[in-house]
């Protein structure tokens, strides 16, 4: 066994011999070196973890060895015994040195065995110590990698950028931890309808993920999912949203995990117009940006967040966008998103920017707004997901 | 400790006393409040006068807590500063709970 072997450094011979004695009547194999670089190659070579040094040490001193020997990286832990000195000094000295222990020359035997003991006993702590950072780096390893493909999952489930029937659209998507509690698509619906939402699930990471996953496929338009249901059974666009979100209240209240509920932003387009039919459940209020104006309105007051209270009821709002309006949708990560004073980000900087850039190309604002929100964040890692959807109405089918 | 509780003419007020009601502290405070319950005092009021930040996780804790009393007009919150209160006027909260301007004006309406 590797722990019962140890080294016994000093450029006294007599002093090493006759400790090294003690040590092998003490059951240790032990080995010596005269000098510190002899023992720095030793330990090098056998990967020793007890070691006795000579406190007065000619050439490379003892302390001077030591440090040596702690500032190289060594796999394991090794256990460093200076031996030698006398007065209350040298122990302290040793110890600053980065001794773990200190024992004067002529030690008993039955001293001796007992601060080998405690060695040994702290040696073994060190190495399951050791085992188990490796188990856990490796265990974190795995859960990152699995990690960044479920990340990769998610984002494949993004609609693409860029033209649609009647709108063209750009977004922004950061999430906190690999994968987000926020979540958005858009997609024609038939010829006549283009639908949207952006959602966003209480808290972030894994569990707030998993639920926008399972939201996004009730959505999801190729499951007949519960919006096409609505559209086909509603004659009002009003009612076709506030029961879309609705169902999804009845749905996932008292079914989501404790207090998970999210909050959203569901809508539709009747293309041939640009007339929306929104519904803003508990989520930061959409922004029309009107192209003749210059104006930026957000719309809404608000609304219950889903699947938190059993018999909310929502409301619709509506907004008529012409050729060249922009809709911006957004999760609370953008506008809370504190920079390095703790100030927040802010509807009104958003509003402005939004402004600023009204005559900046739709396929231009992603990045604009992506490098505008990280640069804000001082860092590429984000408290909680952020998210953007920007749409532009065309007119053009 | 990021909450105190008292309990005033059988009103337990629990007072956050953390700047920030979020994911960290959320699920403590739901746990505060159902020991409260627990404990035979069924009537609470939240104290939010520290709450400089609510998120969505606060957020969550409070209408839990509030589901646990279970009747409207037994959790009350009081000294709730503009942001959270614009939290509550955004998800429509407002409408769902009795919120008082203080911790005396609220107990004296629940006394009453």
């Amino acid at each position: 066994m590797e722990s019962s072997s140890a080294l016994v450094v000093g450029s006294d011979e007599e002093a090493r011999v006759a400790l090294s004695r003690q040590l092998d009547g003490a059951g240790f194999s032990t080995m010596t070196a005269a000098s510190g670089e002899q023992a720095l190659e030793i330990i090098d070579k056998t990967g020793i973890t007890l070691v006795l040094c000579d406190w007065s040490m000619t050439g490379m001193s003892g302390s001077e060895f030591c440090a040596r020997l702690r500032s190289s990286s060594k796999e394991r832990y090794v256990y460093f015994i200076f031996f030698g000195g006398s007065s209350d000094t040298s122990a302290q000295q040793a110890l600053e040195a980065g001794a773990d222990d200190f024992i004067s020359k002529t030690v008993a035997n039955e001293e001796l065995g007992v601060r080998l003991q405690s060695a040994t006993r702290i040696i073994e702590l060190q190495d399951k110590l050791a085992a188990r950072n490796d188990f856990l780096e490796y265990a974190y390893a795995s859960v990152t990698t699995d990690l960044k493909i479920a990340a990769k999952v998610q984002e494949d489930l993004l609609p693409r950028q860029f033209r649609l029937a009647g709108l063209d659209t750009n977004w922004v998507f950061k999430p906190a931890n690999f994968v987000a509690g926020d979540m958005f698509d858009y997609f024609p619906m038939g010829d006549d309808y283009f639908v949207f939402y952006i959602l966003d699930v209480e808290g972030h990471g894994i569990a707030s993920a998993l639920t926008s996953f399972a939201i996004n496929n009730q959505l999801n338009p190729s499951s007949h999912g519960i919006c096409a249901k609505s559209v086909k059974h509603n004659d009002e666009l009003s009612d076709a949203v506030t029961s879309t979100v609705n169902n999804l209240n009845l749905q996932f209240e008292g079914n989501l995990n404790s207090s998970r509920y999210f909050t959203m932003v569901f809508g539709i387009v009747e293309v041939s117009t640009g007339n929306v039919t929104l519904t803003q459940a508990g989520h930061p209020a959409p922004i029309h940006l009107q192209k003749a104006s210059g104006q930026a309105i957000s719309l809404g007051d608000g609304g219950m967040p889903v699947g938190l209270i059993k018999d909310a009821s929502y409301s619709s709002v509506n907004c008529s966008l012409k050729s060249g309006d922009r809709l911006y949708l957004y999760s609370d990560g953008m506008i809370e998103c504190e920079n390095v004073h703790g100030e927040f980000y802010g509807s009104e900087r958003l509003l402005n920017r939004i402004q600023e850039w009204r005559d900046l190309p739709i396929e231009e604002l992603g990045d604009l707004f992506d490098g505008e929100i990280t640069h804000w964040n001082g860092s590429e890692t984000f408290d909680d997901d952020v998210s953007m959807v920007i749409l532009e109405y065309t007119g053009k089918r | 400790m990021s909450f105190e509780t008292e309990i005033k003419d059988g009103i337990a007020v629990v007072s956050v006393t953390a700047g920030r009601l979020d994911a960290n502290i959320a699920p403590d405070l739901k746990m505060a409040v159902a020991e409260i319950i627990d404990g035979g005092t069924s009537r609470i009021m939240l104290d939010l006068q520290s709450v400089q930040f609510m998120d969505s996780s606060g957020l969550g804790a409070v209408i839990s807590s509030f589901k646990l009393t279970g009747q409207k007009g037994d959790f009350v919150i009081c000294n709730m500063n503009e942001a959270v209160r614009e939290i509550f006027t955004l998800t429509h909260m407002d409408r769902l709970f009795e919120i008082y301007p203080s911790t005396d004006e609220g107990l004296q309406k629940m006394c009453a």
